[in-house]
């Protein structure tokens, strides 16, 4: 076991999808030149990570060293991994208290980190919850009687909790900020002050976010220890990501976004809308269009936002229509297609919402709605972006965003590892069936994603039952299937 | 500085160093030159490796026992060797052959990459120019204020700008979106047109088969229930889970939120609670803008958050533009071409409507706008006195004469002058008089729709009438401040030290395991009026006095260009609707300045080119120019206006510090203001 240990792990298909030198450009290092413990890295290699991209590789040994940082890196370049690998090679699964705080402005994207957590500390014996308001207070009181050594959580429910001494932060040599310029912002800080009061006074800080629009000068000479500076950006935008506009009138864009729908070869989507009341009358349009559709906003209750967005990052649902609450962190392999049905304000929050497609180097296209109004803005953040948006042609290069092969896109969860799930169940819970065919490539429907390892509990034979269960569609080809591929 | 600084003994070649000049010896055993303790020798050891290290890489000369002189950089050197020290030129050439040049031309040619120089051929070591102070190494010299602001720059963290450089995204013509032909989709279907609450989980289950498999212990720890302590814990769980969602927002949503407490937010979307970075620093401005917000009903259609609660958002040119662009597109144009007469009563219907619209929110914004303070009870009484005081004015004889309506207005006020005599208590005013004026208030804005250059006596009538009749109904709404309300102590309850731990002492008694911190939160901040965040202080920011001195020059300049341009600009068409609504139109600008010459209603006077404007203009133009600027949206990077450090920016950033758009459009309105302030106060002399 001990010489061949890799040899043990439980790889992942490899994701087989091109990537841009956002991700690519490293030195060359691999995980093991990091030292870290073994247990960490079979975490790290059965998530099906292979090496560090850049952001870890700049990362990864200095916060082990123990140093302060603030680092930006591009959407989705792994900037969470490279704060979760310090944070768990440094956590001691024996000291039963707090050891990490794991700071990010939102419910899901809380959730999401956690998962993470969890994923690549698989084997390291750690437990990582989770603490944000919407959900039971009292239940998240109860958890902390148990040792939890990470906790991440939002900050309010977190000051809430460490201020009434439930979470014993005294001891917690580590504070972690996702999305840094958005928890210095004049909304955030105060709390974010409060809760720093709580830690030790001589504290490891990680600073992490793909935008700073204003300076933290302020915080890091106030809160930051002389803190090591990482910025591997010498553009904003990803270069994986191609972003069109299309200059509609506002009644024209449920019209353009059905044509969307059918031009495109959509893998999954997120739609980004401006108000909740839109966010919910969208979904309803575009389930009436007979697409699947999932909606998300913060005005919902809290189970039904953590469904919706468990569901759809399983990919069983097409598309999702949500307000700014999602622009932020989360990632979602299989999006290529990201749809601002409403042009945003601010820069960075445009270019957070771009980049929730093309994650980790990899394609996605962006279209943006843009009305009569929105024109000065889409100035104003293409020149805060440095950037220039084409108008959306007729015709859109499939290989601009489309890859070869889906088959292996990471889902969160692969389907095996979920507790409720027996082998035979997977078949009643695949993916949306199209109504529309011609939404997605007929190809992709006979390698859905969910299959990354069928043969852990199910035979070949069999699957192959299920999937004809699942698709009728396979065995009688849609009629639309030309449709998809005629030309626009 | 010169001679032997090594305790070890040289046998010959000398090292001279710091310029080589004065009695360099020529050779000979040298040891007992100086008179060396330990300690001395060590020190001058010292130096020298002190002037080596500094030395590497700097241009050196060396002469060797030869007599020539070779230069070249420094690249390393060897101390230790006894017989002095050897050393290694780069680039090495010949400075000096001191013989004939035919035998120099010869050692040149031998000249490699390299040059090695024994310690035993060295008679002499020159440096030229060497940098002795770290400090000098470290702050590069300094040559004039550019380079030192690059180096600010290059030190500090990058923010976005920084690396975008922000030179791309001109204005230009967009491309419209044209639906292909043979698509048959409902046209003109808008979102809101149906608005229907939707389970999304019934209606994806039903139509897709979706189901959920979530589970929270995918991602969080488990709740502990075989504790045997569990029953206890959870009622003490209970307990401090009532006590937190108990506490109220503290004033902030984000904690708000997170203790379950539903508060107002409508002021704020969902891009600024989780996404957006908040740009503004002026705690007082977002307050105010905040609060007006509240009051907005919620706009029946979609507006982009950047023209929210902005009455002119519809522009009459963008209306007309965007109605007549929409028949054009080609898939409407066929339903419409069928039945032109209606589509053109259509579209005279929607300008009404458009209007009426506007007219409902200019009402509700007026009737509903609150200032979120607490009024001070000195305001209070200040603001009840000139309702005696109008009477006076009222029944100035230099005004037109007018119908009814002012004979109404002008015996109620009177009558309730003498009621607020009779009890100091102003008395909610009698229903009569508040009808009069809100129909001399609809009469007056009526009159102005239909043509807005009105005569300007009865402009001047209608700004004083309205001004002048204000009570405490119309300002105060139902609820009229009395005066004999017990006055505040001051130094007690303005003090916030105090009222904080007031606050702190009132949330500890009682619960003594609860330990909080005492905090006292800053009740507001005034951030810098500058274009800034808060990190710079405003010696960085603007520029010293003789560059400010030659900016207004050119301002003026600039001032007087604009101003020709203004007058008659067709960006400024969306001006006098929104004069038309505000609470004090510039009717009353007949001031003396500008009265005579213009003539008409005084809309757009401040910009006129007229010499007898200059002085008023003073005051005004740094206000109109950058209306003509913000209004002409043209983001051209040679602004005048740039001070050097908005060199890179736009016009829009300067306008407009807080990097929305929306406030860009207000700007008019400050004009507005200013510009009645003027007019206002000169009525009143003149009045008097």
């Amino acid at each position: 076991m001990d010489s061949d240990w890799k040899t043990q792990l439980n790889i992942p298909k490899k994701d087989t999808r091109p990537q841009t030198d956002d991700v690519l450009n490293t030195k060359g290092n691999t995980f093991e030149d990091f030292y870290l413990k073994r247990e960490l890295l079979m975490g790290i290699f059965e998530a099906g990570f292979e090496k560090p991209s850049p952001i870890q590789e700049e990362a990864i040994p200095i916060a082990l060293a123990g140093r302060d940082i603030l680092a930006r890196a591009k959407n989705g370049t792994g900037k969470t991994a490279a704060f979760v690998i310090p944070t768990l090679e440094r956590v001691k699964p024996k000291v039963k208290k707090i050891q990490a705080l794991i700071m990010v402005p939102t419910r899901e994207l809380a959730l999401q980190t956690s998962q993470v957590v969890r994923t690549l500390g698989k084997h390291c014996g750690i437990a990582c919850m989770v603490s944000t308001g919407g959900t039971n207070l009292r239940d998240d009181i109860m958890r902390l009687n148990e040792p939890v050594h990470v906790l991440v959580g939002t900050p309010g429910r977190v000051l809430d909790l460490a201020s009434r001494k439930v979470a014993d932060l005294s001891e917690c040599p580590l504070f972690v900020m996702d999305e840094a310029d958005k928890m210095l912002s004049r909304d955030f800080k105060s709390i974010i002050e409060q809760i720093l009061s709580f830690l030790p006074k001589i504290h490891q800080s990680l600073l992490f976010s793909a935008t700073f629009p204003m300076t933290v000068k302020e915080f890091m000479v106030r809160h930051l220890n002389k803190p090591y500076e990482i910025n591997l950006m010498d553009e904003l935008t990803l270069k994986g990501i191609t972003q069109y506009y299309a200059f509609v009138e506002e009644r024209q864009k449920l019209h353009c976004l059905n044509t969307l729908f059918s031009k495109l070869q959509i893998n999954q989507a997120i739609i980004f809308c401006n108000s909740t009341n839109r966010v919910e009358l969208l979904a309803k349009k575009i389930t009436d269009l007979g697409y699947s559709c999932y909606y998300s906003h913060a005005r919902m209750k809290q189970e039904e936002r953590n469904k919706v967005f468990h569901e759809f990052r399983q990919g069983k649902v097409r598309t999702l229509v949500c307000s700014d609450l999602l622009t932020r962190g989360i990632d979602i392999q299989a999006v290529n297609v990201v749809i601002n049905f409403d042009f945003p304000k601010t820069a960075e929050t445009y270019l957070h919402r771009i980049g929730r497609s093309g994650r980790f180097g990899h394609l996605g296209l962006a279209v943006n709605l843009i009305n009569w109004n929105d024109r000065f803005n889409l100035y104003k953040i293409e020149q805060e972006l440095g950037t220039e948006i084409a108008a959306i042609p007729a015709q859109i290069d499939k290989s601009l965003y489309v890859a070869e092969d889906n088959s292996a896109v990471p889902v969160p969860f692969p389907l095996a590892s979920l507790p409720n799930t027996t082998p035979n169940v997977p078949g009643q819970s695949l993916p949306p069936q199209q109504t529309h065919p011609q939404f997605q490539h007929p190809q992709q429907f006979q390698q859905p994603q969910q299959f990354q390892h069928p043969q852990q509990f199910q035979p070949p034979q069999q699957l192959q039952q299920v999937y004809s269960h699942a698709y009728p569609s396979q065995a009688m080809p849609p009629p639309q299937q030309h449709v998809a591929q005629t030309p626009y | 500085m010169r001679g032997n600084f090594s305790h070890k003994r040289r046998e010959n070649g000398d090292v001279s160093t710091g310029g080589g000049n004065g009695n360099g010896r020529s050779s000979g055993p040298s040891g007992t030159a100086f008179f060396e303790s330990e300690d001395t020798a060590k020190s001058f050891d010292n130096r020298l490796n002190y002037l080596l290290v500094n030395g590497l890489g700097s241009e050196v000369e060396v002469t060797v026992l030869s007599g020539v002189r070779y230069g070249g950089v420094l690249v390393g050197c060897n101390p230790e060797n006894s017989n002095g020290i050897d050393v290694v030129l780069q680039c090495p050439r010949i400075v000096d052959a001191s013989f004939e040049p035919d035998e120099a031309d010869v050692i040149a040619a031998t000249l490699k990459d390299k040059l090695v120089i024994k310690a035993e051929d060295v008679a002499e070591l020159k440096f030229n120019g060497v940098k002795m102070n770290q400090e000098d190494k470290i702050h590069k010299p300094v040559g004039d204020a550019d380079a030192k602001d690059v180096r600010v720059d290059s030190a500090e963290f990058k923010t976005d700008r920084d690396i975008s450089g922000g030179v791309r995204g001109k204005e230009r013509e967009l491309q419209r979106w044209v639906p292909e032909d043979h698509e048959t989709f409902a046209v003109g279907e808008e979102l809101e047109d149906s608005a229907a609450p939707w389970n999304q989980f019934a209606v994806n289950e039903q139509k897709f088969g979706i189901k959920s498999t979530f589970d929270e212990h995918l991602y969080t720890t488990k709740v502990n229930k075989e504790d045997p302590n569990f029953a206890q814990r959870l009622k003490e769980a209970d307990r401090i889970a009532r006590e937190i969602e108990s506490q109220g927002g503290s004033g902030n949503v984000h904690l708000a939120e997170e203790r379950g407490i539903v508060v107002d937010d409508s002021g704020l979307d969902e891009e600024d609670k989780y996404s957006g970075v908040d740009r503004r620093g002026d705690e007082l401005l977002a307050s105010l803008k905040s609060s007006a917000k509240k009051t907005a009903p919620a706009p029946k259609k979609y507006l982009p958050p950047t023209l929210r609660n902005m009455p002119h958002h519809n522009d009459p040119a963008i209306i007309s533009s965007v109605t007549s662009t929409g028949g054009s597109s080609s898939g409407s144009a066929t339903v419409d071409r069928a039945e032109p007469s209606k589509k053109v009563s259509q579209t005279t219907k929607n300008n009404k409507n458009e209007r009426n619209n506007r007219l409902e929110e200019f009402k509700e914004f007026s009737e509903n706008f609150k200032i979120p303070y607490d009024m001070p009870e000195e305001v209070k009484s200040l603001l009840k006195k000139p309702e005696e005081s109008q009477t006076s004015l009222k029944v100035n004889p230099s005004l037109p004469p007018k119908p009814v309506s002012q004979h109404a207005a002008q015996s109620t006020a009177t009558s309730t002058s003498t009621q607020s005599k009779k009890s100091r208590n102003a008395k909610p005013p009698t229903p009569s008089q508040t009808k009069v004026e809100l129909r001399k208030g609809s009469s007056r804005l009526s009159s102005q729709t239909q043509s807005p250059v009105s005569s300007p006596s009865s402009s001047r009538y209608a700004t004083i009438a309205r001004r002048r009749n204000a009570n405490t109904t119309s300002f105060f709404g139902s609820k009229p401040p009395t005066a004999d309300r017990p006055k505040k102590d001051l130094a007690k309850n303005f003090n916030f030290f105090l009222k904080s731990k007031e606050a702190f002492e009132s949330t500890q008694d009682g619960k003594n395991q609860v330990v909080a911190v005492f905090f006292i939160e800053r009740p507001y901040s005034t951030a810098p009026t500058w274009f800034s965040n808060v990190d710079h202080s405003y010696k960085a920011l603007f520029p010293d006095e003789r560059t400010a001195i030659q900016k207004s020059q050119m301002k003026l300049q600039q001032r007087n260009m604009s101003a020709m341009a203004a007058a008659g600009a067709p960006h400024m068409m969306g001006y006098p609707a929104m004069m038309m609504g505000m609470p004090m139109a510039p009717g009353g600008s007949h001031s003396p300045f500008v009265g005579a010459p213009g003539g008409a209603g005084g809309m757009y006077m401040p910009f006129q080119p007229q010499p007898s404007m200059y002085h008023p203009m003073m005051q005004m133009a740094p206000a109109g120019a950058e209306d003509v600027m913000s209004g002409g949206s043209s983001p051209s990077p040679a602004s005048p206006h740039g001070t050097p450090m908005f060199a890179g920016a736009s016009p829009h950033q300067m306008a407009n510090p807080y990097g929305y758009m929306g406030s860009m459009q207000f700007q008019p309105m400050n004009s507005g203001f200013r510009q009645n302030y003027h007019g206002g106060r000169r009525h009143r002399g003149h009045d008097r």
